[in-house]
């Protein structure tokens, strides 16, 4: 499948946005969970709704007609894409509702949050969905591309909120206000947390990329897309036209493939290896606040770096089963 | 609304036959001639008296070959909307553009409501949805729902135009669910198949296998050898003229 950057970005940032609106969503109530949860919900919210409306931007800019994008939002009854998007609205409203919403009233607060938080991560299962459904796509028609989806949008959200408790953190130290010992131990807590989630997201990775090299091309076929397997083996004699076509250039992306091993070990580096590592150095070592700040947005630029490799090659390693039409070589 | 029909009045489609098609590419040209000038975005092309042509296209036309340890078959194997009865690229449809109709079963883009965002395309197996290159909204084939309904056309003519256009009568149109229909005839004496019956899209279009007309070991040489009639020697006039072009 042709990787579309619109699409890589789409689903990749808004992910992270999404995961950063959940993890505030359950870590915002009661005070005394996080460092949000001392402050009105209003800036980290702001964030996690900025960062998710610039995915949901970027998908816009795959659309051939985006003046008649409006109309996505009718078909939720049997569309994951007008699900997706019905639910993206929802969750955003959820989340300007938890950035006002007054923590003093902690049960309605913790409903508002909670509720925001499953929304979030819906949104994300909805956009999995739209891939997972395809089946003439077997590299994504499995199970296991929402959990990917999911994990990797807790482990965006997990160091996004990181890099905003360093700012916190920051903005405390330089107002010279109140700063309670518990927000290095808040700290603390996430990175440790954002550590487990990235390594389970890239575990998730392998595995949905030990699925792909077992399953291959899947079930279908050149015979079976042909049914004339009684004659022998099939490949294409000639081609229906002479130039290039529009199912060619969205389906029969090849240079993924070429490297497609390489590209994986890279996107595991520069996505989990080096954000972990950053982690770490801000654990052992004693750093001024404001280079934790560097070492956390480090770590959570290296990690969407990654996570956009790996959605790029998720596209480029995916084969259509259109292309049984086009293969010059019968297996 | 994208939600399948839970059935259909009745079930109109093509019956294509592999056996007879010769591969002129007849009905991929009168498919493209009918589909340009009828109703909606106009089936554009880009470039097409450049380098690089290219164009949205109902009905393509490929040549594949199939080979056995005796045999090596060319099969001409015309491929448009199989106008499937679980059809995956309705459901996916975000805007509701894409249909398929309860009276007659015909899978349709209502082209003022797509918006190009192409997720019906990858959702078909088969590769049966182009995007119009100028228009921005998705082309595929109506099965001429805007021939085979037009009283205004000879009644020879209210069939879709490739099987109109068909000089060896390799396609054939008509009503699956009429058991005396050709379509249905054809699909039950001569063992129509479904196309990739294992994505589940329940396709309504059938395919005639080619028959399996044996390998080398049942071929009789005829005796005839052409080159008896390269190599002759010319004679009279010709002969002469041979000679003396020789001799210049």
């Amino acid at each position: 499948m042709h990787p579309a950057l619109s699409i890589i970005l789409f689903s990749s940032i808004s992910g992270a946005g999404f995961g950063l609106g959940a993890i505030i969503g359950i870590s915002g109530f009661p005070e005394g969970s996080s460092v949000f949860s001392s402050y009105p919900l209003l800036a980290p919210t702001f964030f996690a709704t900025a960062i998710s409306s610039l995915g949901l931007l970027c998908s816009v800019l795959h659309l051939r007609r985006p003046d008649r994008a409006w109309r996505a939002f009718s078909q939720w009854r049997s569309s994951w894409l007008s699900r997706e998007g019905v639910l993206a609205i929802v969750t955003l409203v959820a989340l300007t509702v938890l950035a006002f919403t007054n923590p003093i009233d902690s049960i309605f607060a913790n409903f508002v949050g909670i509720t925001a938080s499953v929304l979030c991560l819906l949104t994300v299962f909805a956009t999995s969905m739209i891939y997972t459904q395809i089946k003439a796509v077997p590299a994504w028609n499995t199970s296991f591309t929402p959990v990917l989806y999911i994990v990797f949008a807790i482990s965006g959200g997990l160091l996004s909120s990181i890099v905003l408790h360093a700012v916190f953190i920051g903005v405390s130290l330089m107002k010279g206000s109140y700063f309670p010992a518990t927000y290095m131990s808040f700290f603390d807590s996430f990175a440790a947390a954002s550590s487990a989630a990235l390594f389970v997201a890239w575990t998730v990775q392998f595995l949905w990329w030990r699925r792909l090299d077992r399953i291959g091309d899947g079930k279908s076929t050149a015979e079976s897309a042909t049914r004339i397997e009684g004659l022998g083996r099939v490949h294409l004699l000639e081609p229906p036209h002479t130039g290039s076509n529009y199912l060619m250039d969205e389906m029969g992306f090849v240079i993924g493939r070429r490297h497609a091993k390489k590209l994986r070990s890279l996107s595991m580096l520069i996505g989990g290896l080096l954000p972990v590592s950053s982690l770490m150095l801000i654990q052992l070592i004693q750093l001024e606040i404001y280079l934790v700040f560097a070492f956390s947005f480090f770590a959570l630029a290296t990690h969407i770096l990654g996570v956009i490799l790996s959605r790029w090659l998720f596209f480029a390693e995916a084969r259509h089963s259109v292309m049984l039409y086009y293969q010059t070589k019968s297996n | 609304m994208t939600s399948l029909p839970k059935s259909t009045e009745r079930r109109m489609g093509l019956v294509i036959d592999l056996d007879i098609c010769v591969g002129c590419h007849a009905c991929v040209v009168n498919c493209k001639a009918w589909n340009s000038g009828g109703y909606g975005a106009p089936l554009a092309d880009t470039d097409p008296w450049g380098d690089e042509p290219s164009g949205a296209w109902l009905n393509r036309v490929h040549g594949f070959e199939a080979v056995s340890e005796t045999t090596s078959t060319v099969v001409h194997f015309p491929k448009s909307c199989l106008h499937c009865d679980d059809a995956p690229c309705v459901t996916v449809c975000p805007t509701g553009a894409s249909i398929k109709r309860s009276e007659d079963g015909i899978v349709l883009v209502d082209e003022d409501k797509c918006m190009g965002c192409g997720l019906c395309a990858w959702a078909c197996p088969y590769g049966a949805r182009e995007m119009d290159p100028s228009e921005g909204v998705m082309k595929k084939c109506t099965l001429c729902v805007d021939r085979i309904y037009n009283q205004n056309l000879p009644v020879e003519d209210q069939v879709p135009a490739c099987v109109r256009s068909c000089p060896t009568n390799a396609r054939h149109f008509g009503d699956f669910d009429d058991p005396e229909s050709t379509v249905s005839i054809l699909t039950k004496e001569r063992g129509g198949l479904d196309l990739m019956p294992e994505q589940g899209t329940k396709p309504v279009n059938k395919y005639l296998p080619p028959v399996n007309r044996g390998g080398v070991e049942d071929f009789e040489p005829s005796g005839l050898n052409l080159a008896d009639y390269v190599d002759r020697e010319p004679r009279g006039i010709l002969a002469w003229a041979d000679r003396a072009l020789r001799n210049m």
